[in-house]
């Protein structure tokens, strides 16, 4: 009896945990948390003097540690070229590039797109798009102005989780589950579901008659750019998805730069925690990728592949330097104390000295192009000296 | 195996609990000591040894660390010393149910004590009480769990007279209905972090345990196996049936409700602080069963010891099968668990009829 009402159960909760992954993009740590408070501080930040290639300014809100100092800007130091500065559009493309596009040098319509249930026909610009996944949403309402939006899943209205709060509560009326008949209500020309929407879901949105393209997008920084083109390309969209394409290309090279050549014993070793602090993502996963990219050695990929369940022994076995946990599980679950206050875990470098960080996980678990942001507030945590008084802005919707 | 269960089953009850009872203490103790020096922080046999020995006050002369000590002593040990508790709780729950209803399949779910328990559970999870204190979530469990039973034993009785097959029935229904309440609610939650904290629980962990968790099912358990223990021989009586145990002077209804809370009691709060772990109460009461016999004199005791083996070696398989990274104990009592239970039966079929 009890593996059987177990079994029901977790089947029941894994499902609805698997939703809401799905509505996320692909992380291990799905979201639901209507509320939107402001991170705790929760350990001592490492401010350095910044230095005088960057220019200073306010410290962002998305990382902050227990009795972080602000960094004061010094208006001594000279300006110089920052990633906020507005990337020019460029010219439309002969051709446009990316796994999923059948021909790129056809930028008139139709047009084909290869998803994971087949090519499909896109026969004219959509005009009223639907996207249930926050991924899809995100990049969504990057590519085109808020009128050709006709329905985003109810993730996006979720602070921890989207990134896109601000202009999803512009369209209250238009907040969709996967649920068909009321997508079917929103009228939509088009449907764009991840790769974890069920077949029967998708198989009913096309039995009446709604074009549905389901993506198998790649899940790293590098497969971005193919990622926001095969989006920009669906939606007729070419110019404006090479142009953030530019932009994020640009804040990776930035951050790359900025960090500079690090041999890999200077690098900090790095744990992320999510998901209650209980997993942490090895090899193969988006926590090795936003780590890797910001310039640490992310330690759990050392010894296993994928999300997996971490004891209080394995993270001491690791002994990594920095510790880096989801700013909602800190705010909480008061995740940050309860490491803290773990006799056992003093043994762990990252807790005796203090380097437990919390980073919202907006910016740590998603498909879409806001990754980078992840990227740029984990390489201010490891590199503070060199990021100090860098201030990374978030991307803007096409309306924005 | 069948000739040395054989073999232990001829023997006086005596010779059993002279036999038996030692040879599973040893076993324990060597499986504590095993599953302590076992773990992704590699220490030397050697010093986790000397570091036990220590701790009884014993100095061997091993070197060891401060960190080999801090290991052992505190992450390692309070989590084997509760494994081995739950697993007991478990096991002595199981023992006593599949006795009182006299029916194979009885566990601590068979009368709505897991499902009870795991409502309440997620209830204070969900309303966020289990944050308050480390003690409303065995609280909540064992107060859950209790109602539940007695939902159950109270349908059962209706009319004045207990029926075995409306109380199993009604411990079915009961399950269902709780069960289905706990789906809704893990569907209506809009809080993620309520949903994982309660998956955790319903898949049943024993990480990060403290010697906290040990203080608060320690008193529970051994109070538990001894006031059960007590009735070890109105159990085997009432497997002759309510009519037969009366007539032998057995008061079997207010042995029932004693039993039932007792059993809640110590199934709330193993369900508490390990979640629901599945299998233990069903398997280990049968195995023990094959190897030393009905009586319950002898079978509870040997239950509870091998309740904790068997929750021990299960958990220090589930931290070291892929270490660092771990697996839920849930998947390894039931991977370990059911082909080892269906060996047995296949061994012992001419004696699984067990009651």
């Amino acid at each position: 009896m009890i593996k059987n009402l177990g079994t029901k159960i977790i089947f029941v909760g894994l499902a609805v945990l698997a939703m809401l992954a799905a509505g996320c993009g692909a992380s291990a740590t799905a979201t639901l948390s209507p509320t939107l408070v402001s991170t705790p501080v929760p350990t001592e930040a490492v401010a350095a003097a910044p230095t005088a290639t960057l220019v200073p300014t306010a410290i962002p809100t998305t990382v902050v540690a227990a009795g972080s100092p602000t960094v004061t800007p010094d208006p001594t130091l000279a300006p110089a070229p920052t990633p906020t500065e507005p990337a020019p559009t460029p010219e439309t493309p002969a051709a446009v590039a990316a796994p999923g596009i059948i021909d790129p040098t056809n930028l008139g319509w139709p047009r084909l797109v290869s998803t994971k249930r087949g090519i499909v026909e896109i026969t004219s610009q959509p005009q009223a798009v639907v996207t249930p996944s926050l991924g899809h949403s995100e990049m969504l309402v990057a590519l085109v102005d808020i009128s050709r939006v006709a329905g985003i899943g109810r993730h996006a209205y979720n602070p921890d989780a989207s990134n896109i709060v601000a202009i999803a509560d512009t369209i209250p009326d238009k907040s969709i589950t996967r649920d068909v008949e009321r997508i079917l209500l929103l009228d939509p020309d088009l449907v764009i579901v991840s790769s974890f929407a069920k077949a029967e879901f998708v198989e009913q949105l096309e039995s009446i008659g709604i074009t549905v393209v389901q993506t198998q997008f790649e899940d790293t920084i590098s497969g971005i750019a193919d990622n926001v083109r095969l989006m920009a390309y669906i939606l007729g969209e070419v110019d404006r998805g090479e142009a953030i394409v530019e932009e994020v290309q640009r804040r990776v090279k930035f951050v790359e730069d900025t960090i500079g050549a690090v041999p890999n014993e200077d690098k900090p070793g790095v744990m992320m925690l999510g998901y209650l602090s209980k997993w942490t993502g090895g090899s193969t996963t988006s926590n090795e990728d936003i780590i890797n990219s910001a310039g640490g050695i992310n330690l759990p990929s050392l010894e296993f592949e994928g999300f997996q369940e971490i004891g209080v022994e394995g993270i001491v076995a690791m002994n990594p330097e920095v510790m880096i946990l989801s700013a909602d599980e800190v705010r909480e679950n008061d995740a940050m104390n309860v490491l803290l206050d773990n006799p056992a875990l003093l043994l762990v470098d990252a807790i005796n000295n203090q380097q437990i960080y919390g980073v919202q996980r907006k910016y740590l678990y998603n498909l879409s192009h806001w990754r980078v942001r992840g990227v740029e507030e984990v390489a201010k945590i490891l590199w503070p000296d060199k990021f100090a008084g860098v201030e990374f802005p978030d991307f803007q919707a096409h309306s924005q | 195996m069948g000739r040395f269960s054989r073999n232990i089953q001829s023997l006086s009850l005596k010779a059993k609990l002279g036999i038996a009872v030692p040879t599973l203490s040893a076993l324990l103790l060597l499986v504590v000591v095993i599953s302590a020096s076992q773990g992704p922080v590699g220490l030397p046999f050697v010093a986790v040894l000397g570091i036990l020995l220590a701790d009884l006050g014993i100095d061997a002369g091993a070197e060891y660390t401060q960190r080999a000590e801090i290991v052992v002593n505190q992450i390692r040990l309070p989590r084997i010393i509760t494994a081995g508790l739950v697993g007991m709780s478990l096991a002595i729950a199981g023992t006593t149910l599949q006795g009182l209803f006299r029916n194979p399949m009885a566990d601590p779910g068979i009368i709505g004590v897991s499902s009870g328990g795991a409502l309440a559970g997620v209830i204070v999870i969900v309303t966020g009480a289990a944050a308050s204190h480390v003690l409303v979530t065995p609280a909540a469990a064992f107060g859950g769990a209790m109602i539940a039973a007695f939902v159950v034993y109270g349908i059962g009785s209706i009319g004045g007279r207990f029926t075995l097959g409306i109380l199993i029935l009604a411990g079915v229904a009961l399950s269902s209905l709780l069960s289905a309440v706990i789906t809704f609610i893990l569907l209506s939650t809009q809080n993620v972090d309520a949903i994982r904290e309660i998956l955790f629980w319903l898949t049943g962990g024993l990480d990060a345990r403290l010697w906290l968790h040990v203080r608060i099912v320690i008193g529970p358990t051994l109070g538990g196996l001894v006031v059960i223990y007590a009735f070890a021989r109105a159990l085997n009586l009432m497997l002759l049936g309510e009519e037969g145990a009366q007539a032998l002077g057995i008061r079997v209804h207010r042995v029932r409700q004693i039993l039932l809370v007792v059993a809640s009691l110590v199934t709330g709060v193993a369900v508490g602080v390990s979640g629901i772990i599945g299998f233990v109460g069903l398997i280990v009461p049968h195995m023990m069963r094959l190897v030393v016999g009905p009586d319950h004199r002898i079978l509870l005791p040997v239950s509870a010891l091998g309740g904790a083996i068997f929750l021990i070696v299960a958990d220090t398989i589930a931290r070291t099968v892929i270490s660092p990274a771990e697996l839920r104990v849930g998947v390894i009592t039931a991977f370990v668990g059911a082909p080892f239970f269906i060996l047995l039966l296949v061994r012992n079929r001419r004696r699984a009829n067990l009651l």
